[in-house]
C-alpha cells in the first residue's frame, strides 16, 4: 500500500553522497540539517568542526 | 549535458567586439537576487550578440521554476541598455545546454563561499586558502 500523501523523497529531499564542505572553516565533518534554507535554492548544514550552521545552494 | 567543464566566461568577454564587451561588463554588476555573486560568475549567461546598436542575450537560470525570473530578466535588460552603442536589448531565457554547477567560475564559488554559501562540488576542489 502506498501513501498518496507521503513526502517525496527524491534526490532534491536527501542530502547527497558527496561530502559537503563548511565555507566557514573548511571542515567535511558537516551534517544535513533540513532542505529549507531561507530560499528555494538552499539547504541547510552543520558544521561539526566549527559548530556553525551554513547552507548548500542547490 | 556537455562533459566538458564550460569555459571561464573571461576569455570570450576579452576576446569580444568593443560593444558587447561593454554588455558583458555590465552584465557583471548584475548579481542574483538570491546569491551575492555576479550572473556571470554564475555562468547563467550564455551568449552576448551585439549588431547595429541591438543587444541580444541569452540567459539561463539555475532552475526552470526560479522565481527570480522576471527580476533577473529586468536587470539583465537594463544592463544592457545602459551601454551607450546599445539601443535595443532582446534578452532569451534558454534552458539548453543545460546549466550545472561545473558553470560557476572559481570567482563565483569564492564569493559564495565568503558569504557562507557551500556549492556542491566544494570538496573535489582545493579548500581556498582564506579562513
Amino acid at each position: 500500500m502506498s501513501n498518496r500523501f507521503a513526502r517525496s523523497s527524491g534526490p532534491d529531499d536527501a542530502p547527497g553522497e558527496e561530502p559537503v564542505r563548511c565555507p566557514h572553516c573548511g571542515s567535511l565533518d558537516t551534517a544535513f540539517e533540513q532542505r529549507k534554507g531561507t530560499s528555494i535554492c538552499r539547504v541547510l548544514y552543520f558544521c561539526n568542526d566549527c559548530a556553525q550552521p551554513f547552507e548548500e545552494f542547490r | 549535458m556537455s562533459t566538458t567543464t564550460p569555459a571561464d566566461p573571461e576569455t570570450r568577454i576579452q576576446s569580444a567586439p568593443p560593444a558587447e564587451r561593454a554588455v558583458w561588463e555590465a552584465i557583471r554588476t548584475v548579481e542574483d537576487p538570491e546569491l551575492p555573486v555576479s550572473l556571470v560568475d554564475l555562468g547563467l549567461i550564455y551568449r552576448v550578440e551585439v549588431e547595429d546598436g541591438r543587444a541580444e542575450v541569452d540567459l539561463t537560470l539555475t532552475y526552470s521554476g526560479c522565481p527570480a525570473r522576471d527580476l533577473i530578466v529586468g536587470d539583465v535588460e537594463a544592463a544592457a541598455r545602459s551601454v551607450e552603442a546599445v539601443e535595443d536589448v532582446d534578452v532569451r531565457v534558454v534552458y539548453s545546454p543545460a546549466w550545472d554547477y561545473d558553470r560557476i567560475t572559481t570567482r563565483g564559488r569564492r564569493d559564495l563561499n565568503e558569504h557562507g554559501l557551500a556549492v556542491p562540488g566544494d570538496a573535489d576542489r582545493p579548500d581556498p586558502d582564506c579562513y
